[in-house]
């Protein structure tokens, strides 16, 4: 009898182990959750969530890879004399998943779109500016068809550029210039839909794309699936043969549908959780790209004198601020661009070619000096200096920043400060029109080079709120743009982040954060982040 | 009653009326406006704001916009579910939405009226007193709370329930759990405190000496009566639930209503601000209608 049951309980045993043996054997399959809607039009998109889904959907002349760019759907190009005309020729190998080739068409009506007047894509005005004619078509003083972007046959393509940019390729990488087929943006009979909303990218029956993988459902509330992409050039190295995207609004049940196993990675999570998931294993980080700052305003009484926006700056500890306060995913600036943007040489990054550029703690030194600089102003102890308002959108680490910096600005330079937390799309609103005195800022770059990240303190730029505006930067800036030689060129770069946060400190630059993926090692392996420090998730491996 | 109900239907009218008014000035009075976002250059959000004809006086957009409405047009969502027609959206999302608020109203009522009953019935006992304590625990904690708590305890540390979406009959529990909790345990004390007014009345006192059964009693002859501030309560209950489920639909990860209710007004995607504004109004006043008119079925001795 007892013999009966010990079979029958090994029976048992193997029956439930059975289901798992049988899925070892099968597809590599990983299911990751993000928020709701993200946007999968190229054009349309502003938020990294649509971004990291088009990188694996399409691919663009160049790719992003664990440590540089290179080549992609192009296998060489051509450089005129004077920098302004680049040729591309296109690989021949390159379908679409219909299996149509990937022509330089494709890419023309692509660009098209993006300075196209009648779509008015998000960033029309920003990007399109460096194709030739760009701006005066987005503006309607030109029409369409004298954009500088041309077939010249169906494998070469011909790019004109407005002025020279010495990083142009570079840009190349974002999504905004990636190949797009004109007979999945536009519905039969419903001529609105191609004009100004990203609708038609969410039937998966309609998109065609030319990456790594498709898009095979998409129910833009619940979940999306990509799967291999069996007409790509290179599917052979495609680990990865099903991404299911689950999709939900809540942080926190992001989160548990990652614990409960339902989900095997996750990019986000409610930053109060840090602490446990890190002892828990789970954590996985690597520094990324994203600056946070505090925009100033650089026209108001007070805060227009440099010497004022430097004393602010010398009484920040941001080490205590990033590993103290904000609990730890943060890394502390030492300058306004981050580790991880190309250097001159191999050998180092910008960031450590150029140095840092302040302190991350602040000593009893930095207090007197900074006291000093309030005197030298004509604000002694703070006497006299209006009332300093910081309008900030409300979230649970805002609060935690600008409770500290009114804490530390009032104590250690007698200035009052008043904060005014406020809702998401009123504070966009005031931000857009100057109308702030502190307000917090962050920016990541949509391309891998530093040029991008000190590209929005130009005069005139919308992100520099702040109205941050110095000869010497811009010149410095523009001279970067115009000179193709590495070394120079990023030493003028070197020299315009100077002057705008070591003379000027026209934005105070607080922390860098961390990118993030959340896992079981024992679920995934071959788990990496890109040079951009986006997952690359057509190489993980799923051992599940 | 006629005469009574063709009143109340204009005040109805009358009163959707405002809130289309009221919510679309309101609405444009808030600071931020929509395609306003972290990175877009202002200077697109202008010329979209162009395109969809957001830059003419409000009075204009106003008067455009009833006139569309009378045509039974809400306009396009602009933002959150950009390109849709927001009929198509709230059709689309509705039927999820009107199911759980549905069944949670039916557990609400089935449980909830029938606990009250006993609670009053056995008075003074250990069932009343629990009963009276754990209504009180329940009715105090806000829904959102509640909806994270069942999560937790039930999804993540027991794993006996899914943790979000609606994929089998299992993952309905939780949500409508979280929606009936507090309407169940409001309508039972309700129902509790009316019967105790009634059990102590004149007729009741009959009843018993004629020597019926406590039960016959309470639930023939004592309920028909203390049910009547409980059909009261049930316009703001419905009311209740159905924005109750925002909270749930966005912790469950639900394709439903409240998501485009909350999300609309945070992005200021107006037409879809609007629609969904109207199309609760409606269907709450709507509640509020038929609970008015039942009042005169159930209790005759009411003249409409």
């Amino acid at each position: 009898m007892k013999r009966i049951i010990s079979i029958m309980l090994c029976a048992l045993l193997l029956l439930t182990v059975m289901p798992f043996a049988f899925a070892e054997g099968g597809e590599n399959v990983l299911t990751i959750a993000m928020g709701t809607k993200p946007c999968l039009d190229l054009h349309w998109n502003a938020g990294s969530t649509g971004a990291s889904l088009m990188n694996m959907l399409y691919e663009g002349l160049y790719k992003i890879t664990e440590n540089s760019i290179e080549l992609a759907g192009a296998t060489s190009r051509d450089v005129s004399e004077d920098g302004m005309t680049l040729t591309y020729h296109l690989r021949e190998d390159a379908l679409w998943s219909d299996g149509k080739p990937v022509t330089a068409a494709d890419y023309v009506y692509s660009m098209k779109r993006l300075v196209d007047p009648e779509v008015s894509s998000v960033y029309m005005l920003d990007y399109g500016q460096y194709l030739l004619n760009g701006s005066a078509i987005s503006n309607g003083e030109k029409p369409l068809d004298e954009l500088g972007v041309t077939a010249i046959d169906d494998y070469t393509l011909e790019i004109k550029l407005e002025k020279p940019c010495s990083y142009f390729e570079t840009m190349l990488t974002y999504t905004s210039f990636f190949p797009l087929r004109e007979d999945c943006v536009t519905f039969e009979g419903e001529a609105d839909v191609r004009e100004s909303n990203w609708r038609w990218a969410w039937n998966a029956e309609k998109h065609i794309t030319n990456g790594h993988f498709i898009l095979t459902y998409c129910d833009e509330e619940q979940e999306i699936i990509l799967e291999k992409n069996p007409y790509y050039y290179g599917k052979d190295e495609v680990a990865l043969d099903k991404l299911d995207v689950k999709l939900a609004d809540d942080a926190n049940t992001v989160l548990q549908l990652f614990e409960t196993g339902a989900v095997d990675l996750i990019d986000s999570f409610p930053s109060e959780e840090t602490e446990r998931l890190k002892a828990a294993g789970y954590y996985h980080s690597v520094p990324s790209l994203y600056t946070r700052f505090l925009l100033v305003n650089n026209n108001a009484e007070g805060l227009s004198d440099p010497r004022v926006r430097k004393a602010l700056s010398l009484v920040i500890d941001r080490e205590f601020l990033a590993d103290g306060i904000l609990g730890g995913s943060f890394i502390a600036a030492d300058s306004y661009v981050g580790a991880g943007f190309p250097g001159a040489t191999e050998a180092a990054d910008y960031h450590t070619d150029g140095g840092p550029l302040f302190s991350t703690t602040c000593t009893d030194e930095d207090i007197a000096q900074a006291q000093a600089l309030m005197a030298e102003a004509g604000y002694p102890n703070g006497e006299g200096f209006p009332l300093l308002t910081c309008s900030y959108a409300s979230s649970p680490n805002y609060d935690l920043l600008f409770q500290y910096l009114s804490e530390i600005w009032q104590e250690n330079l007698g200035i009052t400060v008043k904060l005014d937390p406020m809702e998401g799309a009123a504070m966009t609103e005031l931000r857009d029109a100057g109308k702030f005195l502190i307000t917090p800022q962050g920016w990541g770059p949509d391309w891998l080079d530093a040029s991008n990240m000190l590209s929005i303190f130009v005069t005139g730029n919308f992100i520099n709120a702040g109205r941050y505006s110095s000869e010497a930067f811009d010149k410095a800036y523009a001279d970067a743009m115009y000179n193709y030689n590495t070394e120079e060129r990023l030493n003028l770069l070197h020299e315009a982040e100077k002057q705008l946060v070591v003379e000027d400190m026209g934005i105070i630059p607080l922390y860098h954060r961390h990118a993030i993926a959340l896992y079981r090692d024992s679920d995934l392996s071959n788990v990496k982040f890109d040079a951009d420090r986006k997952v690359m998730w057509a190489d993980i491996i799923v051992n599940k | 009653m006629l005469k009574y109900a063709l009143k109340r239907l204009a005040t109805s009218l009358l009163t959707i009326f405002l809130v289309v008014t009221l919510t679309f000035f309101l609405m444009q009075m808030v600071p931020g406006g929509p395609f306003l976002g972290e990175n877009v250059n202002p200077k697109i959000t202008e010329r979209l704001l162009q395109q969809y004809g957001y830059d003419q006086p409000v009075i204009i957009q106003y008067w455009r916009y009833i006139k569309a409405m009378f045509h039974g047009d809400l306009g396009t969502s602009l933002v959150v579910k950009s390109g849709y027609s927001v009929m198509d959206v709230i059709w689309g999302a509705f039927p999820t939405s009107g199911k759980l608020g549905f069944i949670a109203l039916g557990v609400a009522l089935i449980l909830g009226i029938p606990l009250g009953v006993f609670a009053a019935m056995k008075h003074g006992t250990v069932f009343d007193r629990v009963f009276i304590f754990l209504s009180s625990l329940f009715v105090s904690i806000p829904s959102f709370i509640m909806t994270i708590l069942l999560m937790l305890v039930f999804a993540s540390w027991l794993k006996w329930l899914p943790v979000a979406y609606l994929e089998n009959w299992k993952s309905y529990i939780l949500p409508i759990s979280g929606m009936a909790v507090y309407p169940m345990f409001h309508l039972g004390r309700l129902t509790r405190t009316t019967m105790l007014d009634v059990v102590s009345q004149d007729y009741i006192v009959t009843a018993r000496a004629k020597g019926l059964a406590t039960p016959s009693i309470m639930f023939k002859h004592a309920l028909r009566n203390a049910i009547i501030p409980v059909v009261t309560s049930l316009g703001p209950t419905i009311a209740g639930i159905m924005t109750g489920s925002f909270v749930v639909e966005k912790v469950f990860a639900i394709d439903g209503m409240g998501k485009y209710f909350v999300n609309s007004i945070s992005s200021r995607d107006y037409p879809l601000i609007m629609g969904t504004t109207i199309f609760y109004g409606i269907l709450l006043i709507l509640c509020n209608y038929v609970v008015d008119l039942l009042y005169g079925v159930i209790d005759p001795r009411i003249k409409m």
